[in-house]
This record gives structure tokens, C-alpha cells and sequence, in this order.
């Protein structure tokens, strides 16, 4: 379970400088009902600065620049990634402290990171590095991106590239698409390349309401005998009421394997966003 | 245990592929989104037929005896699928479809089992898949449709060559609802999802594929 708390600050009316931060805690699902809560801690914090026209930096602890955001942080599309929420993973933590130049034009944007790493996280799972993400526009209501990360910490050194695509239907319907690669070394191993897709349509079902599908892939390493990873979504995206914001999935998850099988595993989950 | 080269993984990533390939090549035709307005009736669909290829799976149990002793195990059955649909839209929103698609794939069982040894992996497995169902279109962008789900499939369990165990998994005619929602990225080109629920001995099933209309 994660909740967060968050307070953002535009001192100028041009939106020329922002500063903003959130407080939150994530609560391990083995944890829950017991006394060790884990405390609220300080996830993102920084600064936005406006250098030049569409010129931006950002500086502080924010997520880390690469492929589609992606709010489901249990996404294949996000955790074998590195932008899981929990601290002391190998695979990493969205937020890292580091400094972000944007550049953002009509027909295109792009953003380089440069990071050093969670606070929070031990020594040993600490990861820096650098990344970078661009989006340009293929047609109308259609953007192509390019991602890339190099990062490394004490327990994993970790390489990725993406490619992602974006197109809006109609108003309100969307479908989004990332196809990556991920390469993984552990000291004293060899180097794995696996891959991921994600494919996430939306439709408008009515103001406020929307349809979710998902579909979602992992391979560990690109072999044959290598178990594939799905999830199989559908949910909904609801607006009820102004501020408020609704999203139950129900997910399946099935491992595809020349060597086994097992029973599918199906979970519901709920996410609910407050502005205040 | 087929390897890396082997045709049927081969097929299934040359599919896989196909399907992102085509995501991004079927935008050159997409619609002008802000043609649609606000409260706008959207326009029938010119063409009715549509051919689609997608990766399918669905679970099913498997039904493990040896001598006196039984045991169940899950099966995965993944492959390719490519199916034919017509669509019949009798009013500018409501309308049917009607699907009928053919299967190739494999069926992979849970391993060896503690009471029943059995382990065979993967044997091959093809089904003809039939489904009805009632259409909406949400948009001129979207179309989710709902009804039944039919599927006669051809799947043989060998006996285990040391133990002897044999075993039988779901049922050669299957039957269960289905919901696919299908979006148009283009006039021609559309990305189709599919959920359904197989009742016999068997359990979710699920496509993801892109459909050509013309």
C-alpha cells in the first residue's frame, strides 16, 4: 500500500519556477496490521527552474527520466526497470536525486538525467547514472519516443533502451505502447538481455468514465526455455466528482513456460488520488 | 523441450513481432481525432469483414491417475490464432460479430506433481475457435463487444514413459463468455483484446492481435 501526501508552490504567475514535494510511506502487503509501519519519509522533492524559452531544468529527488510514466508501479513496464517505489531493490527506485535538462518544443521534447542515487537506500543499492527520453511526432495525435539508461550500483549494473509510441484515438480513447530491452549484470556474473512490452488501450465510456485493457510482457533473459511473464488487465478510470480520481484493475498474471505451468494469479487493485 | 530455433517458438516471436511492427506502421492512416466532436453521432462502418492475428492462451486442468492415485495440474495452452469477423451493425452504436479462427500452439502442464510423476512438458495443440457477439461502439474509435465464446480443440496427453501416469485436460468443446474490446487505430488497421472465461475443466482466456477490415 502506498500513500502520499503532496504540497506544490508556483511562487510567479509565468510558471517560471516550481517547487514541490511529497511525503509518503509504503507499507509491504506482509506488513500490513502489524506495529513496524514504516515511517513517512520525504519520496520527491525539487525544484523547476525556467532557464530559456522551453528550456527547463530540474533539480532534487523526482523520478528518473525514461519510457512512458506509468502509474502502476507492480507494471512489467516499471519494476524490473528500476521505478518500483520500494527501497533497497536491486533493480533500483524511481526517485533518484539528480539534476533533469528538459527541452521542450511543439513537435518534439527530450530530457537527460543525471542521477546519484536514493537517500534513502543503503550503500549497497544506492544507483547512479545517466538517462535520456525523447518523443517526437510521427502524424496527427501520434508521438514515437526513444529511451535510453545506463546505471550501476554495488549490486547491479543495469543497461535499457525503449522504444514507445503514443496515439490519441479520439477524445478521451488513447493506446500506449513500449517495447524495451534490459540488460542486467550482477558482480561476478554474466550479463542477461531480457525484454518487455506494454500495450495499454483506452476508451472513453462517458465524461468522467473510461475503459482500461492491458496487456503486459517480461522475459528475465531472450531465451527459449525462459519463462514469459503476462498480466492481463481490464479496468477503469473514473473522474466522479471534481479532484477526485478512481482506478480499479483487475489483473491476471500468467507465466508462460516450456517447463511448467502454474495456476494463474489474479489480483484487484485500487488506486485513489485526491486534490486538494 | 523445443529449442531456441525451433518453428514453433520461431512462429510465436515472428507473430509477436508482426503485431508491433504493424502498431506503428497502421498510423499513417489514422483518423483526424479532432474531427470528433462533442455529442456527434458516429458514422457507420463502411467495411464489415475483418481478418486478425493474435497470440492466444487460456488455462485449462489437467487430470493426472496413476493406478489408483489422481492429481490435478494447470495447463497453459499459448500460440497464434488467426481468425475471420464479420460485423453487422444494425444501427449507428448496436450490432454483432461474428468470429470463427483457427489455433496452433503448444500446451505446457505444472511438472512433476507429488503424488502423480508426469513429466511431460509441452505436446501440441490446435482448436477452432467460434464466437457471437453483441457490439457497441463507445466511439468511432472503439467497439467493445460481448457474448460467447466457443472452442473445440485437439489435444492428446501421452502416457509417461517411466511411470505410466496418463492424463486428460479440460474438454475437446469448451464454451464460456468473452469481452473483447477492439481499437481502431485507423480506417483498416485496429488492435484487438480479448478476456473470456472457458467453464470446462479450463479457465481465463485471453488474445491480444491487430485485425485488418476491409
Amino acid at each position: 500500500m502506498q500513500n502520499d501526501l503532496g504540497l506544490t508552490i508556483l511562487p510567479d504567475e509565468d510558471g517560471k519556477y516550481l517547487a514541490t514535494i511529497t511525503w509518503g510511506n509504503m507499507l509491504l502487503p506482509a506488513d500490513m496490521g502489524k506495529s513496524n509501519i514504516y515511517r513517512f519519509l520525504a519520496r520527491e522533492y525539487y525544484l523547476r527552474f525556467e532557464l530559456a524559452p522551453t528550456w527547463w531544468l530540474y533539480a532534487g529527488l523526482m523520478e528518473k527520466a525514461f519510457g512512458i510514466r506509468n502509474i502502476d508501479h507492480t507494471s512489467y513496464q516499471r519494476a524490473s526497470q528500476g521505478f518500483g517505489i520500494y527501497n533497497n531493490s536491486a533493480n533500483g527506485i524511481n526517485n533518484s536525486q539528480g539534476l533533469i535538462l528538459s527541452k521542450i518544443e511543439d513537435k518534439w521534447e527530450a530530457a537527460f538525467n543525471y542521477f546519484t542515487g536514493n537517500p534513502y537506500d543503503t550503500v549497497e543499492y544506492k544507483q547512479s547514472g545517466v538517462s535520456a527520453t525523447t518523443e517526437f511526432e510521427v502524424g496527427q495525435q501520434k508521438r514515437l519516443g526513444l529511451s535510453a539508461m545506463s546505471a550501476k550500483s554495488m549490486a547491479l549494473k543495469k543497461n535499457m533502451a525503449a522504444m514507445h509510441y503514443r496515439q490519441a484515438l479520439s477524445k478521451g480513447s488513447s493506446l500506449l505502447f513500449e517495447y524495451g530491452l534490459i540488460q542486467d549484470q550482477a558482480p561476478d556474473a554474466n550479463a542477461k538481455t531480457g525484454n518487455y512490452n506494454l500495450v495499454e488501450g483506452m476508451v472513453a465510456l462517458g465524461r468522467g468514465y473510461n475503459l482500461k485493457a492491458l496487456a503486459e510482457r517480461y522475459v528475465q533473459e531472450s531465451k527459449a526455455d525462459s519463462p514469459e511473464y503476462w498480466k492481463w488487465g481490464v479496468g477503469l478510470l473514473a473522474f466522479p466528482a471534481p479532484r477526485f480520481e478512481f482506478r480499479v484493475d483487475l489483473v491476471q498474471k500468467r507465466t508462460l513456460s516450456n517447463q511448467g505451468a502454474n495456476n494463474d494469479a489474479w489480483s484487484l487493485q485500487q488506486q485513489l488520488h485526491i486534490s486538494l | 523441450m523445443p529449442g531456441l530455433f525451433s518453428s514453433n517458438y520461431i512462429f510465436r516471436c515472428k507473430a509477436i513481432s508482426l503485431i508491433f511492427v504493424i502498431l506503428l506502421a497502421a498510423s499513417a492512416h489514422a483518423q483526424n481525432a479532432k474531427s470528433e466532436k462533442k455529442g456527434a453521432k458516429p458514422v457507420s462502418l463502411p467495411k464489415y469483414h475483418s481478418l486478425a492475428l493474435s497470440f492466444t492462451s487460456w488455462q485449462e486442468t489437467l487430470k493426472l491417475t496413476e493406478g489408483t492415485v489422481t492429481a490435478d495440474a494447470p495447463v497453459n495452452i499459448f500460440g497464434n490464432a488467426i481468425s475471420y469477423s464479420y460485423q453487422n451493425f444494425f444501427s449507428p452504436r448496436h450490432g454483432s460479430i461474428l468470429e470463427l479462427g483457427f489455433f496452433s500452439g503448444t500446451a505446457n502442464q505444472g511438472g512433476i506433481q507429488t503424488d502423480v510423476t508426469y513429466s511431460l512438458a509441452s505436446v501440441n495443440c490446435t482448436a477452432v475457435l467460434f464466437s457471437y457477439r453483441y457490439a457497441y461502439r463507445v466511439s468511432k474509435a472503439a467497439i467493445v463487444s460481448m457474448g460467447l465464446l466457443g472452442v473445440s480443440r485437439q489435444l492428446k496427453w501421452p502416457p509417461d514413459t517411466v511411470s505410466g501416469a496418463t492424463g486428460i485436460s479440460g474438454s475437446n468443446s469448451n464454451y464460456g463468455p468473452l469481452v473483447e474490446l477492439k481499437m481502431r487505430m485507423s480506417e483498416a488497421w485496429s488492435l484487438e483484446q480479448k478476456l473470456g472465461l472457458l467453464t470446462r475443466n479450463a479457465g481465463a482466456f485471453w488474445s491480444l492481435g491487430i485485425g485488418y477490415t476491409f
